[in-house]
């Protein structure tokens, strides 16, 4: 193993296990610490440990002060480096609103040494909009909290993400994943993929893109092109297949008070296939090598309250192999899934993950043996390198990987249908809190994320009024009409500067000055600019109102200027104008629609800090029960699969889990049971 | 905010347009003096792109340690125990507090007037 693979795992183990036990200082200013003659012993950044360590690399303003008086301007300069670097950290997604706290103490101050060290409690988040809602979104949380929520700065160039494995049939098999998310400074994000043992190979190239829009039903847009090669075992026979693909998914936003996603998408590949086997072995209607054209379509919907979250997607799969047909073969599956946890104490949940997946095979003409089902402890999705996760074959955890695919022992490898669920239970023996305790139980910065997280709506409420009706009326038909008049007054203030009375000259000052900001507001006017602030009587504002009160009541009451009056009248219209817009936003339906907005993302954020584990040590029960067919008469087409195992999971870095589950109903090419052990660096590597 | 040994605490609270173009980030800093005295400061910094592929970068507009008047303190108090703005601060914020720190970046106003507009996004919240 690397060796910077070693120095990262014990750094995030260190960091995490010795979070600061720190003993307070007496209640004093940084000042008094400074005249004592303070020297800094350590200085410690708290917090989620992937924060603390991005925030720690390379600052020096933090760095240098350990080992060096104290100063009360070291102390803060130190905050200001953090704060400087947490603004600047990139995100892999746009959030409409964040929040982030720093703060700065002294702590295990020794009046005998004059010692003491600097403390920098530290936290941030935002808020993924478009994808907070789906299943996939609630395992990312638990297993790499710092890209799902920003909790840390992200790996925004490119992510390198090894994987080591075994399993009986593919033999101890490494590999990894390389992600470039914005190829040449554009929007395309480029993977690489790839997967080898002396039993398997397996490589992908893909280029995806997407777009999320701001208003209407549909939320998101996803595109992919790929090319794939895969050569992987089965007992009797090679599944080796190359494809190119291109593929489409859209989602909506989130509806109704659950805040259920509708998903829907649809997929083009073709390629080749070959098994190894020869055609006078199989059927007349399968097909031991050919090429294929496959259309896949599939739609479903997901949702999550604060400790569940389900999926449930159905495929459809229509394929030609070039006989003449127009389908050849009709593939469908239907995946379920459903996740609970239940919280047994702080950071203890009891984890409860179901699935049911079932599929079936139609062959209505020459069908590629490779199309059927081949089941085992390795899942195979049916939307090949997409976020939403379809599994498209049986998973029982007790065969080796692609052994299940038949009844009897002379059957042709592959089932043509097949239902499987499966049952994993987990509860962490050990558990060390996402946010260490000092941080989460400090009543200051407890109140500033509380605040933030239940009623962060309030911010975001001005943000979704700019979509309603009138805003977007007043931007098409008064924008540039204001722009000129007031721009037209600006000038005709500067224009009689030379002729206003000596007395008059404060007031002339002072229109001068708010009609020039006005003036600045209005040529600057963007779909993003709230309208209200133009009508906005509060005299320490440039609202028209108050432009109206500043330079002609006041002013031009006096002066009798007809260019400024007729400025003045058309103002006074543009603002009734204006009101009257401004009055039809419906301000209760945007702070309804920033509630529901905010609503969930609010409840994932408390969580953080009560549930989420950084280090979890999970023993696991595993359970699956399912069958494939075609039936055999006297041969049993169910199969059970029990076991357990392990999860061992250092939030945002590692996830390890290994275990063995026995085939409770084993046919001799499948195995009495299978290991299975998965390692995988979640976002280490990258910059 | 209640009394702890955190001496100086700050809350940074961010604010994005609905076309993700523009991003305010409004912060508020607290200071407590060794004699009880507390000191509010804000940095307001102002960002921009022009395509919402681009990474935002560095600020186009930063007014750093603008000092809140005492006047505005408990505005100041309130908006930081809540790390959120009132709806007004939004608008104030992403409208003429942003659109001041950019005309002061281009010259056509003083810091000093920047930064009171600035300072009254806290005064909103009265």
């Amino acid at each position: 193993m690397p060796k910077r693979v070693l120095s990262t795992l014990a750094a995030a183990l260190v960091l995490s296990i010795t979070t600061a036990r720190a003993d307070p200082c007496p209640d004093r200013g940084f000042e008094f610490f400074e005249i004592e003659g303070y020297r800094v012993k350590n200085v410690r950044v708290t917090g989620f440990w992937v924060l603390r360590r991005a925030m720690l690399a390379g600052n020096t303003a933090v760095a240098d002060l350990a080992g060096k008086p104290f100063t009360a301007a070291g102390i803060l300069k130190g905050k200001r480096a953090l704060r400087d670097q947490l603004i600047a950290a990139p995100a892999l997604f746009d959030s409409p609103v964040g929040v982030t706290v720093a703060a700065a103490r002294v702590a295990n101050c020794s009046a005998a040494t004059k010692e003491l060290d600097i403390e920098y409690p530290l936290f941030t988040t935002k808020m993924p909009l478009a994808s907070i809602h789906t299943a996939e979104q609630a395992s990312l949380e638990h297993e790499d909290p710092a890209r799902a929520l920003a909790l840390a700065p992200a790996n925004t160039r490119y992510r390198i993400a090894p994987m080591l494995g075994y399993d009986a049939s593919q033999n101890v098999l490494g590999g990894g994943r390389l992600d470039v998310p914005s190829l040449f400074g554009t929007s395309i994000q480029l993977s690489l993929e790839g997967q080898g043992s002396s039993e398997t190979t397996a490589a992908a190239i893909s280029l995806a893109g997407g777009a999320e829009r701001e208003s209407g039903w549909l939320e998101r847009v996803v595109w992919r092109g790929a090319f794939a090669y895969s050569d992987r075992p089965s007992d009797r026979l090679r599944l080796h297949s190359s494809r190119a693909s291109g593929q489409v998914s859209l989602s909506t936003r989130a509806i109704g008070r659950i805040g259920a996603v509708v998903r829907f998408g649809s997929l083009f590949e073709g390629g080749s296939q070959r098994t190894g086997l020869t055609d006078a072995v199989l059927p007349s209607d399968l097909l031991a090598s050919s090429r294929f054209g496959n259309w896949r379509s599939y739609a479903g919907v997901t949702a999550r309250t604060r400790r569940s979250a389900m999926a449930a997607s159905y495929g459809v799969l229509l394929g030609r192999t070039g006989s003449g047909k127009r389908i050849d073969y009709r593939k469908q599956v239907l995946d379920v899934v459903y996740d609970s946890r239940f919280l047994l104490a702080a950071q203890r949940p009891l984890s409860v993950e179901t699935r049911f997946t079932a599929g079936a095979l139609a062959r209505l003409g020459p069908t590629p043996v490779s199309e059927r089902f081949f089941g085992g402890n390795v899942e195979t999705t049916f939307i090949p390198g997409s976020e939403w996760s379809m599994r498209a074959n049986p998973v029982m955890r007790g065969i080796p990987a692609f052994r299940l695919n038949r009844v009897a022992p002379g059957d042709v490898p592959g089932g043509d249908h097949f239902a499987v669920l499966n049952l994993t239970v987990s509860v962490p023996v050990f558990g060390l809190p996402v946010i260490p305790k000092e941080a989460a139980e400090n009543e200051e910065i407890r109140q500033a994320i509380s605040g933030f997280v239940t009623d962060g709506a309030d911010a975001l409420a001005p943000i979704y009024e700019l979509d309603d009706p009138a805003q977007k009326h007043l931007f098409d038909t008064v924008r540039e009409g204001l722009a000129r008049t007031t721009a037209a007054m600006e000038e005709r203030v500067g224009a009689i500067e030379a002729s206003v009375p000596e007395a008059l000259k404060p007031a002339h000052q002072a229109c001068a000055d708010k009609i020039g900001d006005l003036a600045s507001d209005a040529s600057s006017i963007t779909r993003t600019t709230p309208w209200r602030m133009f009508v906005n009587p509060d005299p320490e504002e440039r609202g028209i109102p108050v432009i109206v009160d500043v330079c002609i009541m006041q002013l031009n009451s006096k002066l009798m200027d007809a260019e400024l009056a007729e400025r003045g009248d058309e103002l006074k219209s543009l603002q009734q104008t204006i009101q009257t817009q401004v009055d039809k936003i419906d301000r209760t339906r945007a702070r309804q629609l920033a509630q529901e907005t905010m609503a969930f993302p609010s409840r994932v954020v408390q969580t953080i800090f009560d549930e989420m584990t950084v280090v979890s040590l999970s023993p696991l029960f595993l359970f699956d029960a399912g069958r494939i067919g075609p039936e055999v008469r006297g041969w049993r087409s169910t199969r059970y699969s029990l076991g357990g195992g392990a999860r061992l999971t250092l939030a945002s870095s590692v996830s390890f889990e290994f275990g063995y589950a026995w085939n409770l109903r084993p046919q001799p090419w499948e195995g009495r049971g299978a290991l299975f052990v998965a390692l995988r660096f979640l976002d280490i590597f990258g910059k | 905010m209640p009394s702890s040994n955190l001496k100086s605490i700050s809350v940074d609270i961010e604010v994005m347009t609905k076309d993700r173009l523009r991003k305010v980030v409004f912060g508020l800093d607290k200071t407590t003096a060794d004699n009880g005295e507390v000191t509010w400061t804000i940095d307001f910094r102002l960002f921009e792109r022009e395509k919402k592929t681009d990474e935002f970068g560095d600020p186009l507009v930063k007014l750093d340690a603008v000092v809140v008047k005492k006047a505005n303190f408990d505005n100041a108090e309130a908006t930081a125990v809540a790390g959120r703005f009132k709806p007004e601060q939004t608008e104030h914020a992403l409208g003429p507090a942003a659109n001041d720190a950019k005309r002061f970046k281009d010259g056509k106003i003083t810091r000093e007037k920047a930064e009171a507009t600035a300072e009254r996004t806290v005064a909103k919240r009265g």
